[in-house]
Order: structure tokens, then C-alpha cells, then sequence
């Protein structure tokens, strides 16, 4: 019965065909399998980044809630204060900490809308925006954008039209040649300056939180550009600042606020009233940016969302939200 | 014996092939869907007001309809830090034959010349695209308080729709999704004035 030498080879012959095939199938298989699971982790990553967003940006709006019913003027160093560059960071485990890099967490960040440029404020001048530009002549374009339309703003050479209406995204002044210009020979000083500008608030700007260049742009000519950068310096920085020293070196809600401040900036009472007029001390409106973080697979999801603390309308007691990106 | 064997062994294998090209079709098919609808939620997300009624700048208007979606939203462009304003469309309907959801996206000024957009096929086959907005329920005592009040139009011109169920029906069958518009409103309805 045994076979003969012949058979027996071509037998081992159809088996390793057979062999090669199912093994190709399941090279084939295992391949698409593999990139299915990747694709799906990521996918799971990317919800679990994205829903870890939400929820920072809906805790972030529980902390300005909390805040606003305890001081009647905000300031850097308030509990709502969190810059980009030192976040709050909110670990998705309970107990790990910043240590644990393969636990996925939340950064807060949040950024007063009143410290910068309010650009549909009616007071808002070309020069003022040049001075925030950095010296870029990009001012009276912004304001042929924004005003009723003029001769001015005649431009048939360019595929270019006015909005001649505010803006409601700071993004929508990327339409206007000079600032392409700008976003095209120095993108860091355009992204900067766009970052110093606000659609979201009707001003007035907050002066404990103004950064130094909307500041100096709003205080130009009637306050010595030292004294602004005086006060930009010594605001909050606490008790150990002399003389003053404190919140004494803030504007706030008590009675010798204005006294306070001259003894700290070492000036006169006229002076500090022209550096606190027409601005005020407290923030309606602020950005609030969440980026959830998965590290395994590498995942960011960023959120910034622009809170109106007061004022959502009839029945809305908390904070809301004015607008989303995403 | 050996053709037997081989014979069963092809069907085998015929019959694996297609139950896996059938799955992964599926899969693909689903996984499109989802990514069509993902796309589309996370740009409404983003969604602004361009303009309001009384400033009326000679752009189109965003229309939050029945079967249309019509609105401005500010979008990432290249690098993740900056982004631009892009007037974008929805809508499913054939065209050049194709069946289908289309997206139009261009940048404002393109839209306040006229100038047409490029179509976009977002999801093949997308027979219908069905929204209805949410209103808050009606005061206490009148018929349908308690719960959202879902009509098939935004009637507030000045204002985003808070939440939008999109419909959308393929091959007989309709998918469903809420989409959150986080800076939309939630209000209740009121009767648009005779225009």
C-alpha cells in the first residue's frame, strides 16, 4: 500500500502551494486587522480627547461661576487665571498624577477677552491698532473694514470687499489685504496681534488685566508710556511689592482704590485718573481653552470657548457661552 | 481524493471571502457615515453668526432650514493655530448623476461676489437630509410643555440653533444624529412675523 517516490513528491508539492496560499490569506488578513485596530484605538483616543475638552470647558465655566460671586474686580493672579503656559491640569484617573504619562489629562487655560482690544468699540482708532500691531500701518485698514463704506475703502484693483459691519470672529480680518500681507512676511507678530484683539466684548478694556500693549494703545498721549509700563509691572505682585504692595497696585472697588494706586506707581491723582478712565475692572468675558490629551495612541483635541459670565439673558443665571471652536 | 479535497477547500475558501468582503463593506460603508456625520457636526460646532439682520452686509445669509444647511464657520487652515471663515452648504441631491450629501465650502468674499463653489460628495447615496431644530417646551400649561419642541425650521435670523437632528436617509435608512451647536440658543419657539 505504500506510495511510490513520485506520488509522494508531488503531494508535498500541492501542500506547500496550499500552504502558500492560506498563508498569503492570512498575512493579507492579520495586515487589515491590524490596521482596523489602530484605526479604531485612535478613534477611541480621539473621543475620549474631545469629550475630555467638553468637560474642561464645562468645568472652566463652574470655576468663573465661582469666582465672580466672590470679587467685584478680577486681576491676574484671580482664581479664574490660568495662562497656556502653566494650565490646570486635570488627570482622567482619580489619584494620578502629572507623573503618570500614560493617563490621559485635561489642560485649562483661561484668558480675559477685557485684556485686549475691544474691536467693535466705538473709541477704537487706526492708530490704536497700528500701536498693537507693533508699528504695522494695518490700523486704517481695520477701520475701513469695520465702518460705513467710504470712498476710502475704493479698492477695484483688489478682489476685496468691507464687511462695513462688526466683526464676530476675530479670524473674518484675515480677508483684509494689509493683514495677508502682514500674515505673509511676519506670521508670529500677525498671529500675536490678532491674539491682542477682541470681537467678543463691547470694551470697556479691563485695566488690571489690559496687557501692556492694548494699554499703552489706549492710554497714548494722555499717560506717560513709563508710568503705564510702572503699573503693568507692579500690578499684582503681592505684598512683598513697595511702597503700596498688594492689591493696592489694582483697581478695585474700595473707596481709596485711586489713592492706593498713585502711592504704588509713585505718581499723581490726575495721572492715575486718566490711566483708570473710560477703563474698567472687572471681566464679562473670557476664553476658555480645553485640550483633552490621550498619550497612547498620541491624540490632542483642543476646544476654545469665548464665556459671557453675566448677562446670557432672562433666566440664565450662570455663564454661557458665546462662541465655540473646535 | 485529492481533487475532492481541493474542490471543498476553493468553496471553503469562496465562501470566507465573500462573508469577509461582505463585513468589511459594511464596516466601510458605516465607518463613512460616521465619519460624514462627524465632519459635519464638528463644523456646525463652530458656526457663528457672520451677521446680524440690521447690519446686513451683502453676503448670503445662513439658513438653518429643512432640508438645507446654509452657515458660516470658522475652520482650521493649515497650521492647527490659525484659522479662516469659510461660508459652507449641505445638502443631499444628485448631481452629475451622483446621488448624494454635498458639501460647498468657500471663502467669504467668494460668497459675497457669487462666485460657485466647488461640490463636495461627503456620503454616496444620501437620498434625504431631514433637520428639525429644538425649542424649548412650551410655558406650563399649554400643550407639549415638558419636553423639546422639535419644528423643521430656525425662524430666529439673528440668533444659532442650539440643537439640530439631522436625518439622513440611504438606501431606505435613516440615520439619526444630534448635533450640539455649543454657541446656539435654546428659546421658545415663536410664530415668525408674515413677511
Amino acid at each position: 500500500m505504500g506510495m511510490t517516490d513520485g506520488r509522494r513528491g508531488s503531494l508535498l508539492v500541492i501542500t506547500l502551494w496550499v500552504m502558500t496560499i492560506l498563508t498569503v490569506f492570512a498575512v493579507a488578513i492579520a495586515r487589515y486587522l491590524s490596521v482596523e485596530i489602530r484605526v479604531t484605538k485612535y478613534r477611541v483616543a480621539r473621543e475620549q480627547a474631545r469629550a475630555l475638552a467638553h468637560g474642561g470647558v464645562l468645568i472652566a465655566m463652574q470655576r468663573l461661576s465661582t469666582d465672580a460671586a466672590q470679587e467685584p474686580y478680577d486681576w491676574l493672579e484671580d482664581d479664574w487665571a490660568l495662562t497656556a503656559s502653566e494650565p490646570w491640569r486635570i488627570m482622567a484617573r482619580a489619584g494620578a498624577s502629572a507623573a503618570d504619562d500614560d493617563v490621559p489629562w485635561v489642560d485649562i487655560a483661561i484668558i480675559d477677552e477685557e485684556r485686549k482690544l475691544a474691536l467693535n468699540a466705538s473709541g477704537v482708532t487706526a492708530a490704536m491698532l497700528d500701536q498693537v500691531a507693533g508699528g504695522a500701518p494695518v490700523g486704517q485698514a481695520i477701520i475701513d473694514y469695520l465702518d460705513a463704506a467710504d470712498t476710502a475703502e475704493d479698492q477695484p484693483a483688489l478682489p476685496y470687499y468691507p464687511k462695513n459691519a462688526a466683526v464676530q470672529a476675530v479670524e473674518e480680518l484675515r480677508e483684509i489685504p494689509a493683514l495677508q500681507d502682514l500674515a505673509r512676511t511676519d506670521p508670529a507678530s500677525f498671529i500675536a496681534f490678532l491674539n491682542q484683539l477682541s470681537p467678543y466684548t463691547p470694551g470697556p478694556a479691563n485695566v488690571n488685566t489690559a496687557s501692556t500693549e492694548v494699554l499703552v494703545a489706549l492710554k497714548a498721549g494722555t499717560v506717560p508710556s513709563g508710568i503705564v509700563q510702572s503699573f503693568v509691572e507692579l500690578r499684582g505682585l503681592g505684598a512683598a511689592n513697595e511702597p503700596g504692595g498688594g492689591d493696592d497696585c489694582l483697581l478695585t472697588d474700595q473707596p481709596s482704590s485711586l489713592a492706593d494706586l498713585a502711592v504704588c506707581l509713585g505718581t499723581d491723582a490726575p495721572t492715575v485718573q486718566n490711566l483708570v478712565e473710560t477703563l474698567g475692572s472687572q471681566s464679562s468675558v473670557l476664553t476658555v481653552t480645553a485640550e483633552g490629551v490621550v498619550p497612547q495612541p498620541p491624540v490632542r483635541y483642543r476646544v476654545e470657548a469665548v464665556v459671557r459670565r453675566t448677562g446670557c439673558g432672562a433666566g440664565v443665571t450662570g455663564p454661557c457661552i458665546v462662541a465655540w471652536r473646535e | 481524493m485529492i481533487a475532492i479535497l481541493f474542490v471543498g477547500l476553493g468553496a471553503h475558501l469562496r465562501g470566507g471571502i465573500m462573508v469577509w468582503r461582505r463585513t468589511t463593506d459594511t464596516v466601510e460603508r458605516m465607518q463613512r457615515r460616521r465619519a460624514a456625520l462627524d465632519r459635519l457636526g464638528q463644523e456646525l460646532a463652530s458656526a457663528f453668526m457672520y451677521s446680524s439682520p440690521d447690519q446686513a452686509p451683502p453676503v448670503p445669509p445662513a439658513e438653518f432650514g429643512a432640508q438645507r444647511l446654509v452657515w458660516y464657520s470658522s475652520m482650521a487652515s493649515g497650521s492647527a493655530r490659525t484659522r479662516l471663515v469659510r461660508f459652507v452648504q449641505y445638502a443631499c441631491g444628485p448631481i452629475d448623476d451622483t446621488q448624494g450629501l454635498w458639501r460647498w465650502s468657500q471663502p467669504v468674499p467668494m460668497a459675497r461676489h457669487g462666485a460657485p463653489a466647488a461640490a463636495e460628495l461627503v456620503l454616496e447615496g444620501c437620498e434625504r437630509l431631514s433637520l428639525r431644530y429644538a425649542y424649548l417646551p412650551a410655558p406650563e400649561g399649554q400643550a407639549g410643555s415638558g419636553q423639546l419642541d422639535w419644528r423643521p425650521a430656525w425662524v430666529t435670523a439673528d440668533k444659532l440653533p442650539r440643537l439640530i437632528e439631522l436625518s439622513v436617509t440611504l438606501n431606505g435608512e435613516t440615520l439619526r444624529r444630534v448635533v450640539v451647536v455649543p454657541a446656539g440658543e435654546l428659546k421658545v419657539y415663536e410664530t415668525p412675523p408674515a413677511s
